[in-house]
């Protein structure tokens, strides 16, 4: 889709081998180009100002300056430049800190290919990525943290059979059960799951959720 | 008492340094791994699969690592303290649902005061006999609530805990064996200087109230 220039991306980790991995694995990506690779929190900060990267992804935890720092500094400096915070483990504090820093999504370091390139796109296009293996706990944590990305959207409004299937997606329900309690299709629930999302321009079911228990569609 | 502030200190120490070895290092290593896997391309499709199977494989062992070194150290509990690592640890016992406080049937509620950032060693033991508390309300009490309340006393935190559950004799229950874990709620009071109260009765549940001074 992208044919004309590449999604211009800065990677940040005090590892050197991890960097070396992720710059093979996007290596045969044409329209993704990693441009530079920062050590740490402080070098990142440096590059960002040089380079003037589309996205940078960032471990959290690095000497110097740490993710969360610098995610602040570039968001405040350069709020044209897009943040995804990367983590090891699903720390979720760290995430809800990353996240209120001004970081756009996260990814944790086992996510695949296609979701980190999934990642890189959404927010790229002024988007927000939620990991798609995010626990239960942190999707609550990131609906009730101070981080919002919906405050300025004018709200949509939903039909009282998608409030339930938000509510039932909440209780993890499979498209299947939901399907069976509203005496629907699966067909129809995906096809209801598509337009929730694509209206609250979520990628995923995590996205979902957090929305549904900010909007107190979903009560925890 | 010198001897258990040697022997916990040593423990949490070796704990700390076996968490941050293998969140630290072994994990970037693995998604290293992982990631260069992805960029090779096959052309078979029974390659294909085996790729795709190892990939698991990897992001198996990640999740698993991650569980050991959560329990060895909880991240959370270094980096933002006390009340920050218990909220987790109540939200993540009940894995799998939002409402991260129910597990097995007992709910879990947490409330606190603004706690003074805690010396880290403090924090550990605090933590520590929390999670002793909460698994034993889990393994023995049958209970349905728990309730865990930490709180500032003339300049004492005070940590009350409260299960409706079956209760228990205490004078019995440690001299058995399988009093560990009682033993360890109370040396790690005692090294902190701190007093531990344990009012218990069949089938009236516990009550623990912990004070230490800060
Ligand atoms: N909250 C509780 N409610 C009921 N019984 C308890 C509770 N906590 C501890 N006990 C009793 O005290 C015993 C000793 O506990 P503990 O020292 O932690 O050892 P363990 O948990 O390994 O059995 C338990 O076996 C149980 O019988
Ligand atoms: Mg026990």
């Amino acid at each position: 889709m992208r044919k004309s220039a590449p999604i211009r991306i800065l990677l940040a980790d005090d590892h050197e081998i991890f960097r070396d991995g992720f710059q093979v694995m996007l290596k045969k990506q044409d329209y993704i180009k990693l441009i530079g690779e920062a050590a740490n929190g402080r070098e990142l900060v440096e590059m960002v100002g040089m380079l003037q990267p589309d996205v940078v992804i960032t471990d959290i935890k690095m000497p110097e300056l740490d993710g969360v720092e610098a995610t602040r500094i570039i968001a405040n400096k350069y709020p044209a430049i897009q943040v995804i915070g990367l983590t090891m483990f699903d720390d979720d504090n760290l995430i809800i800190d990353m996240l209120e820093a001004g970081a756009k999504g996260y990814l944790l370091k086992s996510a695949h290919k296609k979701e980190i390139i999934e990642a890189i796109q959404t927010v790229y296009n002024k988007e927000v990525y939620y990991c798609k293996s995010t626990s239960a706990n942190l999707m609550r944590l990131i609906a009730q943290s101070r981080y919002n990305p919906y405050k300025h959207e004018p709200k949509p409004v939903f039909t009282d059979k998608e409030l339930e299937v938000m509510r039932m997606i909440c209780q993890q329900a499979s498209n299947k059960e939901i399907a069976a309690h509203l005496s629907l299709s699966i067909r129809t629930i995906e096809g209801y799951r598509d337009r929730i999302q694509e209206r609250i321009k979520a990628k995923n079911m995590v996205g979902i959720v957090v929305y549904a228990i900010r909007e107190g569609i979903y009560k925890v | 008492m010198a001897k258990i502030l040697a022997e916990i200190t040593t423990l949490e120490n070796e704990r700390a340094r076996v968490a941050n070895d293998l969140h630290d290092e072994l994990g970037p290593l693995l998604s290293a791994i992982k990631f260069k896997l992805s960029s090779i391309e096959t052309h078979l499709p029974e390659d294909e699969l085996v790729m795709q199977q190892t990939s698991e494989h990897i992001v198996d062992i990640i999740s698993r690592m991650r569980e050991i070194s959560n329990d060895l150290m909880p991240n959370t509990l270094i980096r933002k303290g006390l009340v920050y690592a218990i909220d987790e640890f109540i939200g993540k016992l009940g894995n799998g649902q939002i409402h991260g406080e129910t597990v097995h049937g007992l709910t879990i509620s947490f409330s606190h005061v603004d706690v003074p950032e805690l010396p880290k060693n403090m924090a550990i033991n605090i933590y520590r006999i929390i999670q002793e508390i909460v698994h034993n309300t889990i393994k023995h009490a049958k209970a349905s609530l728990l309730r865990i309340n930490v709180l500032m006393k003339d300049k004492k935190l005070v940590l009350q805990t409260e299960d409706n559950g079956s209760g228990f004799d205490y004078g019995d229950a440690s001299k058995t064996s399988a009093g560990f874990g009682l033993r360890n709620l109370v040396s790690r009071t005692e090294i902190m200087g701190g007093d531990l109260f344990i009012e218990s009765k069949k089938g009236k549940g516990t009550v623990y109230t912990i004070e230490i001074p800060v």
